[in-house]
């Protein structure tokens, strides 16, 4: 290797590096916040190491009964949520990726037309609907609009799925008796895991993180889920910076773990689309 | 396979997803296209009737939806601008690193993966005026003499600018990405053997290769970015000039009631998102025909 070229290898390895500390600072700074005395946090100028690290914060947000609930409720939604969109979107995924429908452009064209309608003006009518019904703050209230609003991404990313799965399959399931249904229900599911793993990481990111749905369906503490919940502390206390701070790392939990143990299928189901 | 069989397992196949997108989606946009055609207030529930297109004439001549759509179109411009620059600079970066890439990827996709929410939450303590990481090293330089405030007037909207991009930019990246990922190695070999520099290589081979990915990150971006909500709803829910017809709409709809006007405003910004993403698709198009340089 040149100097040249091994100069050149160490300034993209110091941009690279630098791209990562970009993304992961902004953790740096809330677990520096969290672990911080209330006093500390208002220290300017601030220290860039909490001196001395408490655990006080986390304390605080798990001593709170609300913000466990609010934890349960985006898990709960978040979980129904996916199962709900599997459950309706892979049998549609299955069949237009390899049975032949009629109209096929216009079933893609109702998904894709839900995936562009805003949000802000689905949330107006379902919520005069929800109250009619009585469902605002109860979990359908949030799972029956998240199950829409990720239904097209579902069946985006399980019809290319599918696609890609040998023609054989079928033919050696109908050899073996297996009715069309069944072997889409014993063959073909089972050997799509990696797929509906993709899918079902993404809708449950989306889920966990939605907040215009959450904010309007959601009016008692107890109903709310964590984004909500963050966003509106501020409100409910004198700006605990400390406190919410924690809160917010623990709320990321779930994510940082989907993201670490799923990181190659989230890149495949974000560019699902693109390539062909 | 039996022609009527696979016709029945079709439609069971079919059927479930169908029937809950016609109920739970063409449900709410039909309706709001009726309610803007009514005076509707939710605390006044009794008083509601037809009333034409006044709500669209109101509409017309109100002067803070047009404040709005220009901060929005600002927004959305600016925000996705950097996002395309930064996304691309950083898939460039990635591409064709191979001891330690999941490390890299991890960490780039944790921006994306966060509830935008505490996106927000981590910038408005980063940029806080009394107590934020930002004022006080610029303070300890001695740049600065007193707190700028990053959330006020005249700067807010830059502030909700940066935390989106930080936020969204991975998103480019990968899509750019993969479009990287996808140019064949012989391309490169035959541009060098051509004797082509680093930035025409960029220029004629990469970038032309990469435009189908680069118009679907601007599609999916620009159609996100012009319905902003949760970034400015947390960091300014509003102020200092960064009202999105977003917030708007949701003020509208649920602090002031108004059931009409505020559909007739959700219908005139579907509309716009719709026109721009044909005009996008149509430049999709026209960029996916075949290179000929």
């Amino acid at each position: 290797m040149s100097l040249n070229s091994r100069a050149r290898t160490t300034g993209l390895w110091i941009l690279r590096v630098g791209v990562a500390v970009v993304c992961l600072l902004p953790f740096y700074w809330l677990a520096n916040v969290s672990l911080s005395t209330p006093s500390a946090v208002y220290k300017i100028p601030v220290d860039y190491f909490p001196d001395p690290a408490v655990t006080d914060n986390f304390r605080s947000v798990f001593e709170t009964r609300q913000f466990p609930q609010n934890i349960w409720n985006s898990f709960v939604v978040a979980s129904l949520t996916t199962l709900l969109t599997l459950g309706l979107g892979a049998p549609a995924a299955y069949a237009l990726a390899r049975l032949r429908v009629r109209h096929k452009e216009f079933v893609m064209a109702v998904f894709l037309g839900i995936a562009i309608f805003p949000a802000i003006g689905m949330v107006g009518p379902l919520y005069v609907a929800m109250a009619r019904l009585g469902l605002i703050n109860s979990y359908p209230a949030l799972v029956l609009p998240y199950t829409l609003t990720s239904l097209p991404l579902a069946v985006w990313i399980l019809t290319h799925y599918f696609g890609t799965l040998p023609g054989s399959l079928e033919d050696a399931a109908l050899v073996d008796g297996c009715s069309p249904g069944e072997a889409f229900l014993r063959i073909i599911l089972p050997v799509s895991t990696p797929g509906l793993f993709t899918a079902a990481a993404l809708i449950f990111i989306f889920a966990w993180n939605e907040f215009l749905f959450a904010l309007i369906m959601t009016s008692t503490p107890a109903s709310r889920t964590v984004p909500v919940a963050l966003a509106l502390f501020a409100g409910l206390h004198e700006l605990p910076w400390g406190t919410i701070a924690a809160a917010t790392l623990v709320s990321i939990v779930p994510v940082l773990i989907l993201v670490a143990v799923f990181q190659r299928q989230i890149v495949e189901g974000l560019t699902a689309g693109t390539q062909k | 396979m039996h022609e009527p069989r696979q016709k029945r397992l079709i439609m069971w196949l079919l059927a479930p997803s169908l029937v809950f997108v016609a109920v739970m989606g063409a449900f709410p946009v039909l309706s709001q296209f009726v309610l803007s055609f009514t005076e509707f207030n939710m605390k006044f529930a009794d008083e509601r009737g037809f009333v034409g297109l006044s709500n669209y004439m109101r509409l017309a001549g109100d002067s803070i939806f047009r404040q709005d759509l220009w901060q929005t179109f600002l927004f959305t411009v600016v925000s996705v601008g950097l996002e395309l620059v930064l996304g691309l600079a950083v898939a460039m970066l990635l591409n064709r690193v191979r001891r330690g890439r999941t490390a890299l990827n991890t960490a780039i996709i944790l921006p994306w993966a966060l509830p935008t929410v505490v996106a927000a939450t981590m910038w408005s303590l980063i940029f806080n005026d009394r107590v934020g990481l930002v004022n006080s090293i610029l303070g300890q330089l001695g740049a600065i003499q007193s707190p700028i405030v990053w959330l006020g007037p005249g700067l807010a909207m830059i502030t909700c600018i940066l935390a989106d991009v930080w936020k969204t930019t991975p998103f480019v990246a990968i899509i750019l990405l993969a479009g990287l990922k996808s140019v064949p190695d012989q391309y490169y070999e035959a541009a060098e053997l051509d004797g082509a520099g680093r930035w025409q290589v960029f220029r004629y081979v990469t970038l032309p290769l990469l435009k189908p990915f680069i118009a679907v990150a601007l599609l999916f971006r620009t159609m996100d970015a012009f319905r902003v909500f949760d970034v400015i709803w947390v960091l300014t829910g509003g102020a200092s000039r960064t009202e999105t017809l977003s917030i708007y709409i949701y003020k509208v709809l649920f602090r002031y009631s108004d059931m009409g006007y505020g559909s007739a405003m959700t219908v005139a910004l579907f509309a716009i998102v719709f026109l721009l993403s044909l005009v996008l698709i149509r430049f999709m198009r026209i960029s996916q025909e075949p290179v000929s340089e």
